[in-house]
C-alpha cells in the first residue's frame, strides 16, 4: 500500500501563520507585565495570561489550523483527551518558560532556561497533538527530522524571547511575534515532513472520549483567535490611553 | 480696531519673521509697519487689529522661542496695554526679571511645556538658564532634566524586560538622549560634542541638563533605584566633548 500523503491548502497555511504571528503578538504584550508585576501574585497572573495567549493561541491554534490544511485521502478526527492534553501542555510551558525570561536581566542561562521551555512547549504540543489523530494510518517518524523540529523550536523561541526582552521600540514586539510565529510553523511543517503515514486495515483505535471532526475544531479556533485578537486591541488601547495621560 | 506698536527683543532670529506673521494674522492683527535693528536685536512692529484679539496674541509671543521678552505701546493712547497674567508668565522670560532665581512654581509651569514641544526642548531650556541666576542653574537644570527624563522613560522605555547595566545604556538611555540631541556611547561614558549648554567656557562643567536627563531615564530602568550621572569631561572646561558618566 502507498502512503497517505498530505496535500496542504495554501490558504490555510498562511492563515494558520498569521494565527500564530497575531496570537504571539498577543501573549508578548501580556507578558510586558511580567517584568514590572509589583507581587508574586502578579507575576503569576500575567505569566499565566501570556503562556494562555502563547500556547493557546499561537502554538495550538495554529497547529490545528495547519492540520485543516493538511488534506487526506483518509478520513481523520481528533481525540479530545489528548488534544485537551496538547493544549494544556502547551500553555503550562509558555506560562514558566514566560515567567522565567521576565523574572530578571535575560542572561544567556536564563534565555536557554526560557527557550526550553518554550521550545518543549511548541513540540510537546504538536507531537500530543499529531498522536490525538484517528485515522485509518500508522503515523511514523523520522527522528532526523524530528530532531531538526525541536532544534528550530529551541531556536526560534529563543530568539523571540531575546527580542520581546531585550530590545526596546517599534520594531521589538512586531519582531518578535513574526520570529516566533517562524518558530511555531518552522516547528510544525518539519514535523509533518518528519512524519509518514501507511493506511492500515486494522480497527480505528477507540478514542479516549468524544471526537473533533474540522468543523467543530474550527469553530474551537476561530473562537480563541477572536478572543484573542480583542485582547490584544484592548490591551494596545488601555497602553495608548495611559501613554497619553502621562504627565511630567 | 486699535493701532499697536510691538516691541520685541528677539532670542532667535531664523524664522523669526515668518513665526511673528502667523502669530498676527492667527489673532487677526495686520502689520502696518516693521522695523528690526540687527545691533540690539529689537524688532518693531506697528500693528492693527481687534482688541479681542490681543490675549491669544500675547500668549503666543509670550511662549514663543523666537521671542526673549516684549512691550507693547497703544499708539493713540499714552498708557501701555497690559498684556494678560497668564501670557506673561507662559513664557520663561516673563517668569522673572532676568537673573533673579526662577520660582518654583514659575519651573512647574515649564515642565508640561517642555514635555509638549519634545524632542525639541535645548530652544527653551537655553532661555531658562540664561535668565536665571549661576547659584540656580546646577540644581535647577538637573532636576528638570530627571523630571524630563523620568518623563520620557515612561512614555516611550518602560515595556520590556529587566536589562543589565550595559544594556540599559545601549537600548535605553542613548536613544532617550539621541532624541534630543547627537551622542554616543563609548564604553559605559555617554559623549556629546556638541551640547549648548557648553559654549561659554568656565571653569567647572555646565552640562547639568544632560545629567539629570539621564539620571532620570536610568533609575527608572534600574526600577526606581536612583543611580547618579556625572559629567566627568565638559567642552566648557576646554575639553573635546562633554562626557557623562552614570554609578549607584
Amino acid at each position: 500500500m502507498h502512503g497517505v500523503q498530505c496535500q496542504h491548502d495554501l490558504i490555510l497555511m498562511i492563515l494558520s501563520f498569521a494565527v500564530s504571528v497575531l496570537s504571539s503578538l498577543t501573549a508578548l504584550q501580556l507578558a510586558m507585565a511580567i517584568p514590572s508585576a509589583r507581587t508574586s501574585n502578579d507575576r503569576w497572573i500575567a505569566s499565566a495570561l501570556a503562556g494562555f495567549a502563547m500556547g493557546g493561541g499561537a502554538i495550538w491554534s495554529m497547529h490545528f489550523l495547519a492540520m485543516l490544511a493538511c488534506k487526506m485521502s483518509i478520513p481523520v478526527t481528533y481525540d479530545a483527551g489528548l488534544t485537551a492534553l496538547s493544549i494544556i501542555v502547551a500553555v503550562t510551558s509558555c506560562s514558566i518558560g514566560l515567567a522565567v525570561a521576565g523574572a530578571g536581566p535575560l542572561s544567556a542561562q536564563r534565555l536557554m532556561t526560557a527557550a526550553g521551555l518554550m521550545g518543549l512547549g511548541v513540540a510537546g504540543m504538536h507531537y500530543i497533538g499529531m498522536a490525538a489523530m484517528i485515522m485509518p494510518a500508522d503515523t511514523a517518524y523520522n527522528m532526523t527530522m524530528v530532531l531538526a523540529s525541536l532544534v528550530v523550536a529551541f531556536v526560534a523561541s529563543g530568539a523571540a524571547l531575546w527580542l520581546a526582552f531585550n530590545m526596546r521600540g517599534p520594531l521589538q514586539m512586531l519582531g518578535s511575534a513574526v520570529v516566533m510565529g517562524i518558530a511555531v510553523s518552522g516547528m510544525h511543517y518539519i514535523g509533518m515532513a518528519a512524519a509518514s503515514f501507511e493506511p492500515t486495515e486494522a480497527a480505528v483505535r477507540e478514542a479516549t472520549s468524544f471526537t473533533f471532526g474540522g468543523e467543530q475544531l474550527g469553530l474551537l479556533i476561530f473562537g480563541l483567535t477572536v478572543g484573542l485578537l480583542a485582547i490584544l486591541f484592548t490591551t494596545n488601547w488601555a497602553r495608548q490611553r495611559q501613554r497619553a495621560s502621562l504627565t511630567i | 480696531m486699535l493701532d499697536m506698536e510691538l516691541k520685541l527683543t528677539v532670542a532667535r532670529k531664523d524664522g523669526l519673521m515668518l513665526t511673528v506673521g502667523r502669530f498676527l494674522s492667527d489673532n487677526g492683527f495686520s502689520i502696518v509697519k516693521q522695523q528690526f535693528d540687527q545691533g540690539s536685536g529689537v524688532l518693531l512692529v506697528l500693528v492693527r487689529g481687534a482688541e479681542a484679539g490681543l490675549p491669544g496674541l500675547f500668549e503666543a509671543l509670550g511662549n514663543s522661542e523666537h521671542i526673549a521678552s516684549f512691550e507693547s505701546h497703544r499708539i493713540d493712547g499714552d498708557k501701555p496695554v497690559k498684556p494678560p497674567a497668564a501670557a506673561t508668565t507662559a513664557s520663561p522670560s516673563k517668569a522673572a526679571p532676568a537673573n533673579s532665581p526662577m520660582r518654583e512654581a514659575d519651573i512647574e509651569r515649564q515642565l508640561p511645556l517642555l514635555a509638549h514641544d519634545f524632542p525639541v526642548v535645548l530652544p527653551r531650556l537655553l532661555t531658562m538658564e540664561r535668565l536665571m541666576p549661576e547659584s540656580q542653574r546646577a540644581d535647577t537644570l538637573r532636576a528638570i532634566g530627571r523630571r524630563l527624563g523620568a518623563w520620557i522613560y515612561k512614555r516611550d522605555y518602560s515595556l520590556g524586560g529587566r536589562l543589565s547595566a550595559d544594556n540599559m545604556n545601549k537600548r535605553i538611555a542613548l536613544p532617550a538622549l539621541e532624541q534630543i540631541t547627537t551622542a554616543k556611547l563609548v564604553g559605559n561614558n555617554f559623549v556629546l560634542d556638541a551640547s549648548p549648554f557648553s559654549l561659554t567656557p568656565d571653569a567647572a562643567p555646565k552640562c547639568h541638563f544632560f545629567c539629570g536627563y539621564l539620571e532620570g531615564v536610568l533609575s527608572e530602568a534600574n526600577g526606581g533605584r536612583p543611580l547618579v550621572v556625572q559629567e566627568t569631561l565638559c567642552r566648557a572646561n576646554g575639553h573635546s566633548s562633554c562626557m557623562f558618566e552614570a554609578s549607584s
